[in-house]
């Protein structure tokens, strides 16, 4: 094997319990290589990324070492020493896009403060396809997807020969995906060594090099990608390459459309500057059903969302909760809130960050009547497959998955009517959104709720829903 | 822009509405107290020992405190409306001379307390909040605690006992020099400070322990420059919206400062007035002092819509 730049070797990460999160993992990504990490959600394959970096959360303990280009080797355990390697030596392409940008400035200066030139700027994100106006625009005014590639084009313009990219495709539609494995590939290609962490099936597909899978915090296979994924050795492996949404059986029900848990009818919205995103839009979601809003990187997808469950007023036409047009009554929608539910995009942000959920779930007790935590939260928890040991953390110690989880358990604690599912399995790697999937469409169909499923995941859509909405792209 | 404009005139117009309806409430206040008003007034003018029936009956009669409460009350809006706040009942003068002689007192001595407060707590807070449980924190969080728990008097005593009697630096009482200003200018200080620091403490602890903060220095930043460009700005926002909040409260006088070192405030305008039922100066105080409440709330609003351009989309909506 040819000179490593970055070898990870025996590390070890445990929590305050003293369980293993990670177990004696040792890897290496060669000089200019690609290594690309796939595993489930809490498998530990972001602590990894995030002990490269020295950048664990606080009580985690950990031991091994990190040797990163032609530096002495550092034990993991000492995060200040990693940190002077931060941008020269490894650089971070990091999973939350929203987390990682400055709310109150500017894209172009935070581009610029990462090292860009002014006349550089325009060029980085056209490169990914997004408009110049990008640079002058504020972050919470972006899209998840956009400022993933803002992320990308933002770390991409700074020169360190090793690069860690954790999810970098994680809430991109098909397009962009194509666009940031191309991304990777041009940086591979320039002689930079990656170190790419995902559940995307797709990107482990078309990524060179070797790649590794993690279960349970071990290494379960490692070999060549292109060997490893046309044989698996373990069965884990072949389990995880099934779990694609395309070899899914389709389901089809038929709903009963008198009883509607949501509808709409002629929705327009636009932003100021920006156009119209859609105009009279109609759309139906019977009890029981599932309806799929789908569409490009900043096409509107979640502002309808936010439309349908009251949030955001559109411009015109009415939504109607089980008959009552909480666009023209605001008042109705106080008494019946707790039946119209949003899952998040980023679920982590979705819960108060410094309590434990136990807390979070026992202050659900006061909203709504009649229920009880201690009774009703273990079957739901057992049924989402959620670790009973996770509600003594706090939102920040768990996986982007496993806070999906628990997103969901809280919602259904409120039994709703529908629910707007905004990227819901996003984060997760295929095992468990198929899971997750198939518990969703399970409740709905138990319950006889209505599930609004934005994604830009077209398989994933065929094969769960019922009803199929595409907004266009953005004018 | 122009929608900033539109809130702006909007906020105006409700101070002013706001201002009206608290002057109001005084009024119908001080005539609910129990007692003769007439008497009161005389009482406050000619002394407790020397007052008469009779003197009361003419302050009544002179002053129109005979009159129905409504056609009192319509008189002071209709002149209110001209600009006239009319006259005190005790000294005679024009209501907007004595509150102008007060407040400009209360502006000076708030505004020099309350700078100073935050040229103490900003510096001791951002120490606090970049090393919580350290040193600094532990220390500061002990000194708020104990600035909190104490009345701002005793605060005062200390100091003059120390600074005044003791050392003979600064003189004790009045407000004639520049060095009448420091003790109660500190004093009203550290009251503040008390409640100032763990805010930006907090904030500041917040600010860092946000991932873009990490973030920014894996770009390469120091943690130096990362809290300057990113942090400074993100913590501000809490920060501005407290500070506007005592500073609104420090601007209608702290009358057991004032008292104490015998300055003469507004707050202790306000207490004189209020003994001596002056109506007209305690409707003209609540009118102003909820005017410049509003105007102080406003500008705290503008600033934080120029730090976070999230609460533009917001105002727009």
């Amino acid at each position: 094997m040819t000179e490593a730049a970055l070898t990870i070797s025996h590390l070890s990460i445990h929590d305050r319990s003293g369980a293993a999160l990670v177990d004696d993992v040792s890897l290496s990504v060669p000089r200019g290589g690609v290594l690309t990490l796939i595993g489930e959600t809490g498998s530990g394959k972001s602590l990894i990324a995030q002990a490269v970096f020295g950048l664990l959360p606080a009580g985690l303990s950990v031991s091994g070492t990190i040797t990163i280009g032609g530096h002495e080797s550092i034990p993991a355990s000492e995060p200040k020493r990693l940190a002077a390697l931060w941008r020269e030596q490894i650089m971070l392409i990091p999973q939350e896009p929203s987390a990682a940008l400055d709310p109150t400035m500017r894209v172009k200066r935070q581009m610029a403060l990462a090292g860009l030139q002014e006349e550089a700027i325009k060029p980085a994100l056209a490169a990914f396809d997004l408009p110049g106006s990008t640079a002058d625009a504020y972050p919470f005014t972006l899209s998840g997807g956009m400022a993933q590639r803002v992320l990308v084009a933002s770390a991409l313009g700074v020169g360190a020969p090793i690069i860690v990219a954790d999810e970098p495709t994680k809430g991109l539609d098909s397009d962009r995906v194509t666009q940031a494995i191309a991304a990777l590939k041009r940086l591979s290609a320039a002689g930079r060594s990656l170190l790419v962490i995902t559940h995307d099936r797709r990107l482990a597909e078309e990524l060179p090099g070797e790649l590794a899978i993690i279960r349970n915090g071990r290494v379960v296979e490692h070999g060549p990608s292109a060997g490893l994924l046309s044989a698996p050795q373990s069965d884990y492996a072949r389990t995880w390459l099934a779990a694609d949404p395309r070899h899914w059986p389709r389901c089809h029900r038929c709903c009963d459309m008198t009883s509607l848990a949501l509808s709409a009818h002629g929705l327009s919205f636009g932003w100021p500057k920006g156009g119209m995103l859609f105009e009279d839009l109609d759309l139906h979601l019977p009890k029981g059903g599932v309806l799929a809003i789908s569409g490009p990187s900043g096409s509107g997808k979640s502002t309808l969302g936010d439309i349908l469950l009251g949030l955001r007023r559109p411009m015109a036409g009415s939504v109607e909760w089980g008959g009552l047009d909480i666009v023209a009554m605001p008042s109705a929608i106080p008494p019946l809130r707790q039946r119209y539910q949003k899952l998040h995009q980023d679920p982590i942000t979705a819960f108060v960050p410094h309590l434990t959920f136990a807390r979070q779930f026992l202050a659900l007790e006061d909203v709504k009547s009649g229920l009880s935590a201690a009774r009703d939260l273990p079957p739901l928890l057992e049924r989402l497959k959620v670790n009973h040991r996770l509600m003594n953390r706090r939102p920040c110690e768990v996986s982007g998955g496993e806070a999906q989880r628990l997103a969901l358990a809280r919602i259904l604690l409120l039994d709703p009517v529908a629910i707007v599912a905004d990227e819901p399995t996003s984060r997760l790697d295929p095992v468990v959104q198929r899971e997750t999937m198939q518990l969703l469409r399970a409740t709905v169909d138990q319950q006889g709720l209505g599930l609004v499923l934005i994604s830009h995941d077209q398989p994933l859509l065929a094969a769960i829903a019922d009803e199929h909405l595409a907004l266009g792209p953005r004018a | 822009m122009n929608t900033v404009l539109r809130v702006i005139m909007l906020r105006i117009g409700q101070a002013l509405a706001t201002a009206a309806v608290l002057a109001s409430l005084c009024f119908v206040f001080v005539h609910a107290l129990p007692g003769d008003l007439a008497l009161r007034v005389a009482a406050a003018r000619v002394g407790d020992e020397r007052v008469t029936p009779e003197t009361a009956d003419r302050i009544r009669r002179e002053e129109g405190l005979d009159r129905p409460l409504i056609v009192q009350y319509g008189q002071w809006m209709g002149n209110l409306a001209q600009g006239d706040l009319g006259r005190s009942l005790l000294s005679g003068k024009p209501v907007k001379q004595e509150l102008a002689y007060h407040a400009s007192f209360t502006l000076q001595l708030g505004l020099i307390g309350w700078l100073l407060s935050y040229l103490i707590a900003l510096p001791l807070g951002i120490m606090a909040g970049f090393r919580p449980g350290g040193v600094v924190d532990r220390i500061t969080d002990a000194l708020a605690v104990t600035l909190a728990s104490l009345p701002s008097f005793l605060v005062g005593i200390g100091l003059i006992t120390l600074f005044a009697l003791t050392l003979r630096w600064l003189p004790p009482a009045g407000f004639r020099t520049g060095a009448h200003m420091v003790l109660p200018a500190f004093t009203l200080a550290l009251s503040l400070v008390a409640f100032s620091i763990p805010v930006i403490r907090n904030a500041v602890v917040e600010v860092r322990s946000a991932f873009f903060m990490t973030y920014a220095r894996v770009k390469g930043l120091t943690p130096a420059a990362a809290f300057r460009h990113h942090g400074v700005r993100n913590a501000a926002i809490p920060v501005v919206t407290y500070a506007a909040l005592q500073f609104a409260f420090v601007i209608d006088g702290f009358v057991v400062i004032e008292t104490l070192f015998n300055y003469p405030g507004l707050g202790e305008l306000l207490v004189k007035a209020l003994i001596a039922r002056d109506v007209p100066v305690i409707m003209g105080a609540g009118l102003v002092i909820g005017f410049a409440f509003a105007v102080v709330s406003l500008l705290a609003d503008l600033t934080r819509l120029w730090l976070d351009p999230r609460g533009l989309e917001e105002a727009r909506a």
